[in-house]
């Protein structure tokens, strides 16, 4: 039987590419969208696994966090670690060198980052002991083309200071686009405002998020600096909310490209089926019954979503996971692979665009009066 | 002699079903591409179309947004007497100084919150903006912690409609009245006294300083002079050109609206291409025909490429026509030069729509080319022939 199907689709096989390839093109631009929209909604996928959570004022995350916060947040239960995360603000040289700079708290720091970021222990000492030191990501450092003992002048920063840094360290894995130096160095610079942006808490094993989270949210609640404690997923998704109603959207385009899909093969459906009306028909007056002939068109126009969705979503899959290994997503499209849900939902659009495009005209070849379909001359 | 119009629109007629499933295909596309277009548009011209020529906007030295810049009340006091400001009807300078402060409401219908800006400024402020008009309620007033909002936030964010008490800082502000300033950056924003801000966020300086220049010849004086006094430590730019430079943001979504159209493109052409293959070899014979009463190989080959060209038509005006049912809705984002919300209108003009109806036509064109060339260069003798 579908070998019959396959020699039918290769009858025309300029027809057949054209639909497979439109296929392939609308999936491949599905499955971008539905990747997008999904990094949309849960940035990273493997959040609930990750020891980490972000301490913000509840009010906003443009405010800030009083310095006094940290002892505080050390003693809740569950804590490993805390340290102040300061946006800086500045770029080094050139306005258009800017990547993320903050004020940390030296001593802790590696430990919020511990499996995620390694440094050798000679540099984490330097880092600890000097104030004006700071340690750069691999990737930053690379970037930039700075070594160890190299003077970094950030300019420019809103809080009005300009710090001179020296680079003591450079760390790999974790964040590796970003560079930290001492919270103490700025605030005092600053006039000891003693202020800081978020704070950044490792727990000792993860489960214990939620409880955590609460516990310090608690602990600061009707105080002049309420707090909201969430994980870095939740975290992210602040600032996705802050572009407004991206995900409807691109539910709304998806839709328009599902339907887009949906006609055109539909398209080429119908044109293929009453082509052969006569062909069926002497099909059915050999023998196959009505719901032979069904299959025969709805398996051809399925081996042809199905080959599309090979190529366009197969392409898709490689094309991100390929990106988001070289890492090129930063920020909220970090982890910009293609999920495994996202895959399976891609794949079967395939079969349900066949069914929908070819139901119909194949229903009516396969009913179609013999001796009236003979004569058809098309 | 080119064959007649009318053979086109027949086939077209009679081949019904594959007509409309192909323009409808290139409807979509059409319709994506200019609805994505208009997003883009309508943010450029609601950031762009700020600033009025004459006001210089004063800002802390290198700082990329007010909401970077600081201004002491000390250097107020010297920029008030700079030479070449504009003199309102008691003789005083035109000099508003501004505070800026970022703070995050929830939009309606959503859960997650957006920076807002709420400008603190005085009634000098409110005339250097001529756009201004207040829609309902009364200006605020000093020291009772009152607001007026813009149209746009009151109509997306929550707790901003007239009458509304919103709690931030250290109490409860009301929201007194509704304004709109055009079509302008500033009409994402909320309004109050610029003291009672300072005092509630404990801001002792302020952000930034418009002003309003004589004439146009002062404009470049004043810009050297604020640049060359030392004590100062700040850039003066004009208004115009401090918002131009927010427009960046709406070029990622054009180049993401070309590419997702550019995308449906290709499969809309190749749904074209088919339609138009199968145009051809039903009609071989006709096309034969049409050969021997000497219709020339170019007229053929012009003649499908319009049918390709009006089936593209046929579905790219109606989508240019359901695209103006977005003209004009509300819609806003993040604007991350400020980091606080712009409110915008999408904006279907009529370029934009000649756009989408060329992009059709390149679609039509694409699609047609090929098989019109097989159509024109059929073998007269064997095309008669077939059945």
């Amino acid at each position: 039987m579908w070998r019959l199907v396959l020699k039918n689709l290769l009858r025309n096989k300029r027809r057949s590419f054209l639909t497979l390839s439109s296929v392939a093109v609308s999936l491949f631009l599905l499955s971008s969208l539905a990747i997008v929209y999904t990094a949309l909604g849960r940035p990273l996928a493997n959040d609930d696994t990750i020891p980490l959570l972000m301490v913000r004022r509840a009010a906003g995350i443009v405010l800030a966090l009083p310095a006094s916060q940290a002892a505080r947040i050390k003693t809740v239960p569950g804590v490993a670690a805390c340290s102040p995360l300061t946006w800086l603000g500045g770029y080094w040289k050139d306005p258009a060198n800017t990547f993320a700079q903050f004020a940390v708290d030296p001593e802790a720091i590696f430990t919020v980052l511990q499996g995620g970021s390694t440094i050798l222990p000679d540099q984490l000492a330097a880092f600890k002991q000097e104030r004006t030191a700071a340690v750069a990501g691999r990737r930053l450092a690379d970037k930039y083309h700075w070594k160890i003992g190299d003077r970094i002048t950030l300019l420019n920063s809103p809080w009005g200071v300009t710090p001179e840094l020296v680079l003591r360290g450079i760390f790999t894995g974790g964040p590796e686009d970003q560079l930290y130096f001492h919270w103490d160095y700025l605030n005092e610079a600053a006039g000891r405002p003693n202020l800081v942006g978020i704070y950044w808490v490792r727990l000792e094993r993860p489960e214990l998020a939620a409880r955590v989270g609460q516990a310090i949210d608690t602990m600061f609640r009707n105080t002049d600096a309420e707090t909201k404690t969430e994980s870095i997923g939740a975290f992210l998704l602040n600032f996705i909310a802050m572009l407004g109603n991206v995900r409807l959207m691109i539910f709304y385009i998806g839709s328009a490209v599902t339907f887009a899909v949906v006609l055109i093969v539909a398209n080429t459906m119908a044109m293929s089926i009453r082509e052969r009306i006569a062909e069926a028909a002497v099909l059915r007056s050999l023998g196959f019954r009505a719901a032979h002939i069904m299959v025969l068109f709805v398996g051809e126009s399925l081996l042809l979503t199905l080959g599309g969705a090979l190529v366009g979503v197969g392409g898709a899959k490689l094309l991100y996971d390929g990106l988001a290994l070289s890492q090129i997503g930063q920020f909220v499209f970090a982890d910009m692979r293609m999920r495994p849900g996202t895959l399976a939902l891609c794949s079967s659009l395939a079969p349900l665009i066949a069914l929908l495009a070819s139901s119909w005209p194949a229903y009516r070849a396969a009913r179609v009066n013999i001796a009236q379909a003979l004569r058809h001359t098309g | 002699m080119a064959i007649p119009l009318k053979y086109n629109l027949r086939n077209l007629r009679v081949r019904w079903i594959t007509t409309l499933m192909t323009a409808s295909s290139i409807f979509l596309t059409v319709l994506v591409f200019v609805v994505l277009m208009a997003l883009a548009q309508g943010l450029q011209t609601s950031l762009s179309a700020t600033g009025h020529p004459l006001n210089l906007l004063l800002m802390r030295e290198g700082s990329q947004s007010e909401t970077q810049s600081s201004i002491t009340r000390e250097s107020l006091q010297v920029i008030r007497y700079l030479e070449g400001i504009a003199k309102n009807e008691k003789g005083e300078p035109r000099v508003s100084p501004e505070l800026i402060v970022l703070m995050n409401f929830p939009r309606r219908g959503q859960a997650q919150g957006s920076n807002v800006t709420i400008r603190g400024l005085t009634p000098e402020g409110f005339s250097l903006r001529p756009e201004f008009k207040l829609l309902e309620g009364r200006l605020f007033q000093r020291g009772l912690r009152e607001v007026i909002v813009s149209k746009r936030i009151a109509a997306r964010f929550q707790n901003c409609g007239l009458g509304d008490r919103a709690k931030f800082a250290k109490g409860y502000w009301t929201v007194v009245g509704i304004f709109e300033v055009g079509n302008t950056a500033y009409a994402s924003e909320i309004w109050t006294d610029p003291e009672d801000l300072g005092q509630d966020f404990d801001r002792d300086a302020y952000s930034s300083v418009f002003l309003r220049v004589a004439d146009a010849n002062a404009l470049a004086r004043l810009k050297q002079q604020v640049a060359d006094d030392r004590r100062l430590h700040l850039k003066a730019q004009t208004e115009i050109e401090y918002y131009q430079k927010q427009t960046s943001a709406a070029g990622p979504i054009k180049a993401l609206g070309i590419f997702i159209a550019g995308l449906m493109a290709v499969g809309a052409s190749f749904a074209a291409m088919n339609t138009m293959y199968a145009a051809v070899a039903r009609r071989t014979k006709e096309i034969g025909a049409l050969r021997v009463l000497g219709f020339s190989r170019g007229s053929i080959l012009l003649s499908f490429i319009i049918e390709s060209i009006l089936i593209a038509a046929a579905g790219a005006l109606p989508a240019c026509l359901a695209s103006l049912v977005f003209n004009g809705v509300t819609a806003g984002t993040t604007n991350f030069a400020t980091f606080s919300e712009v409110a915008f209108n999408y904006r279907v003009t009529p370029g934009l729509m000649l756009d989408g109806m060329i992009f059709a036509v390149l679609m039509g064109f694409v699609g047609g080319l090929f098989p019109a060339w097989r159509a024109a260069h059929e073998n007269i003798v064997t095309a008669l022939r077939s059945t």
